[in-house]
């Protein structure tokens, strides 16, 4: 009797001190930052608990972040939960302005916040980008939203870029942020935005760019990739990336493609890729990105952070001399 | 396995048994050193240190080690089979005395960071309803129904393959998050962050010289039990550094920050099984501080009030501000390891000496 009590007390203290049911609560699908004016707007997309299979969005203003959060809050019908969040998105103006990592430490700040949701930036009005979320296979936005999403990563025209990745990236790594717009009436996910050193974000890229970045960082593995001279079938992909030791001035990327049934030659596939990996490339280094995470190799050879910011590795990566081999078989 | 043999006379069953409280009593020791220590490294070292707070926290076990071994090494000299009893052969009644007195304020200290922990937890992590009083009133009086010579150590023992699964979950949920550049910088913020990271965490080994308060099942050696310590905690402490880059690190502030961040980038699952495995072990340890204070008190006498009086302490040292209670409890833990530094060096000196006279 007495140990069953100490079980039972021990099982109170394991369970949820939660004060509401979860039939109570208004879980957020999809939430929206951003900033005009100098006033802060959150948008929030919950389901419309009246209409089965319907959404509904709600937003909240304040002169901070903090201050938009909690009028979004008092504005849900019922308690507002980020627990089933997908997407965060950045208001474009919003993202060129301040380092997204402010916005992203006020929203870490809430316990319910979903560390699998997707990072998006958007440069159309987000009234009416949250207006457009909707369902587009079956009823439900969640479930909607993942099988978009997973679809454009395996295809490569989109980058998994998950809270929990991006917060833990620190000084090592740029992350590239899901790029959502409007086509026509619907929210199309698509392309990339890139972020520089100082977590400002700069500049899209679009499906094909991002398809390639994808093939540099190893996720897009196989699938067709589309080059100017035409479309690709890639069966396998190996690619590696190396930064010169001990000058860091220098990378090279070795990538090794193993394609089927190709219209077009092997050294016209080999040479049309390395000249755009290495535009690409080129162009994320001028901008101050570093998307392939060569900061990771870099700190390597840095003893202490005194050291690593000795180094200047914004400064390096700007400067950095790309060299780009592609071996098609 | 000694409690899974056949046992048939009185005599083997009797042993069977003791041996079985004596691993029980074991489990209890090593549930308090583990979380004392990964509390110890995880709100004090880890702010400090960064990248560097894995090996950091190795090098500020050694001392506790070496406290240990010296312990270890008078209670071989003087054939004692507990750390009480080697006290008293070696220091006679004031050795005694000591071991009633010094390990129970400890234990103390200890019982109340564990338990200032738990109730910053509930009240700044987790955001539970309810003041810090409250909590701690409500902790208290459910640790009460624990308290238990016998079975707060068995219940322990039984829970450990619990701890012990919802552990590997967590560890199991960090591998894809794994990125070997945590290492880096090999010496975090730089030597000074190192120093002060050494100087706030050198005496954590402390709670090692527990392990030697019970006499050790025939079945398992002295040394086992530090490596398995020290086993757990180097896993943790890789995982935590392999999956949060230095910069996440330092950037932790306040005392939940720091016990919430090996769970705080999981998935909201892992997340609540976290909160849930530390809130388990803290309890677990509170109880363990606040029974074995009593039990080192009372000198082995049967009575149960020391105990029950230490938690109320406990609990009532959570009516201070937390953050200035906080800061005070560094301040001491920073000298736990040596008063017992100084008994364990005397008691070695006396023990030699007796056996070179001999």
């Amino acid at each position: 009797m007495r140990r069953l009590m100490i079980v039972a007390l021990l099982g109170l203290l394991c369970a949820g001190c939660t004060a509401l049911p979860a039939e109570e609560r208004a879980f957020a699908v999809a939430l929206g930052v951003s900033r005009e004016a100098g006033e802060w707007t959150a948008h929030a997309r919950i389901p419309n608990y009246q209409k089965a299979g319907e959404y509904q969005t709600v937003q909240g203003t304040g002169d901070t972040l903090e201050a938009a959060l909690a009028a979004l809050d008092a504005s849900a019908p019922m308690q507002l939960h980020l627990g089933q969040l997908r997407l965060l998105i950045l208001g474009g103006t919003l993202g060129g302005q301040a380092p997204i990592s402010d916005a992203l430490t006020i929203m870490q700040q809430r316990q319910d916040l979903r560390q699998e949701a997707c990072l998006a930036v958007t440069d159309v009005p987000m009234e009416a980008l949250m207006e457009a979320l909707r369902p587009a296979a079956g009823t439900r936005l969640s479930k909607s939203l993942d099988v978009m999403l997973a679809t454009r990563v395996e295809e490569g025209t989109v980058l998994t870029a998950m809270l929990s990745e991006i917060l833990r990236m620190g000084e090592r790594q740029s992350p590239v942020l899901v790029r959502m717009y409007m086509d026509g009436d619907q929210a199309a996910i698509s392309g990339a935005w890139l972020v520089d050193a100082g977590g400002i974000v700069r500049e899209a890229l679009s499906a094909q760019e991002t398809q390639l970045l994808s093939l540099l960082l190893g996720q897009l593995r196989s699938g067709t990739l589309t080059l100017p001279e035409g479309v690709i079938r890639l069966t396998d992909a190996q690619v590696q990336t190396e930064l010169s030791t001990p000058t860091l001035q220098s990378a090279a990327v070795r990538m090794v493609l193993r394609v089927n049934g190709a219209a077009i030659s092997r050294e016209v596939i080999s040479a049309s890729l390395a000249r755009a990996c290495l535009t690409l490339l080129n162009r994320l280094s001028v901008m101050g990105c570093d998307a392939l995470g060569l900061g990771r190799q870099a700190i390597a050879h840095a003893d202490s952070m005194e050291h690593w910011h000795e180094l200047n590795w914004p400064k390096r990566l700007r400067e950095m001399d790309w060299s780009v081999s592609v071996g098609v078989e | 396995m000694m409690h899974r043999m056949q046992v048939d006379s009185p005599e083997e069953r009797r042993r069977a048994r003791l041996q079985a409280e004596s691993m029980a009593a074991e489990s209890l020791v090593r549930l308090l050193c583990i979380v004392s220590v990964l509390r110890t490294a995880l709100t004090r070292l880890l702010p400090l240190a960064g990248s560097a707070f894995w090996w950091v926290t190795l090098l500020c076990l050694l001392p506790g080690v070496l406290v240990y071994l010296l312990l270890a090494g008078a209670m071989s000299l003087t054939g004692a089979p507990t750390l009480t009893e080697m006290l008293r052969r070696c220091l006679g009644a004031a050795g005694s005395w000591m071991g009633a007195i010094l390990l129970p304020l400890l234990l103390l200290a200890d019982g109340a960071a564990s338990f200032t922990a738990l109730i910053t937890l509930f009240t700044e992590g987790i955001g539970t309803r309810g003041t810090q009083l409250t909590l701690a009133i409500l902790t208290g009086a459910v640790l009460c129904f624990c308290l238990n010579r016998e079975g707060l150590p068995r219940a322990v023992h039984l829970l450990r393959w619990l701890l012990l699964a919802a552990a590997l979950m967590w560890g199991a949920s960090c591998l894809g998050a794994i990125r070997m550049d945590g290492l880096q910088p090999v010496l975090g913020g730089g030597q000074e962050e190192i120093i002060d990271a050494v100087r706030a965490g050198w005496s954590l080994g402390w709670p090692l010289a527990l392990l030697l308060i019970n006499e050790k099942p025939e079945s398992r050696r002295p040394v086992q039990s530090l490596v398995g310590i020290a086993g757990a905690v180097l896993i943790v402490l890789l995982l935590v550094c392999l999956t949060n880059p230095h910069e996440l690190l330092t950037g932790v502030h306040g005392l939940p920050d720091g016990l919430m961040l090996p769970v705080q980038y999981s998935s909201n699952g892992i997340r609540m099984l976290g909160y849930c495995l530390l809130m388990l072990t803290f309890f677990l340890a509170i109880g363990a501080s606040a029974q074995l204070a009593g039990d080192f008190a009372c000198r082995g006498r049967a009575v149960c009030w020391p105990a029950f009086g230490a938690l109320l302490l406990l609990t009532a040292s959570q009516a201070l501000h937390p953050h200035r209670l906080w800061a005070l409890l560094g301040q001491i833990e920073r000298w736990l390891l040596l008063p017992l530094s100084i008994v364990a060096l005397a008691c070695l000196m006396i023990a030699m000496g007796r056996r070179l006279r001999k």
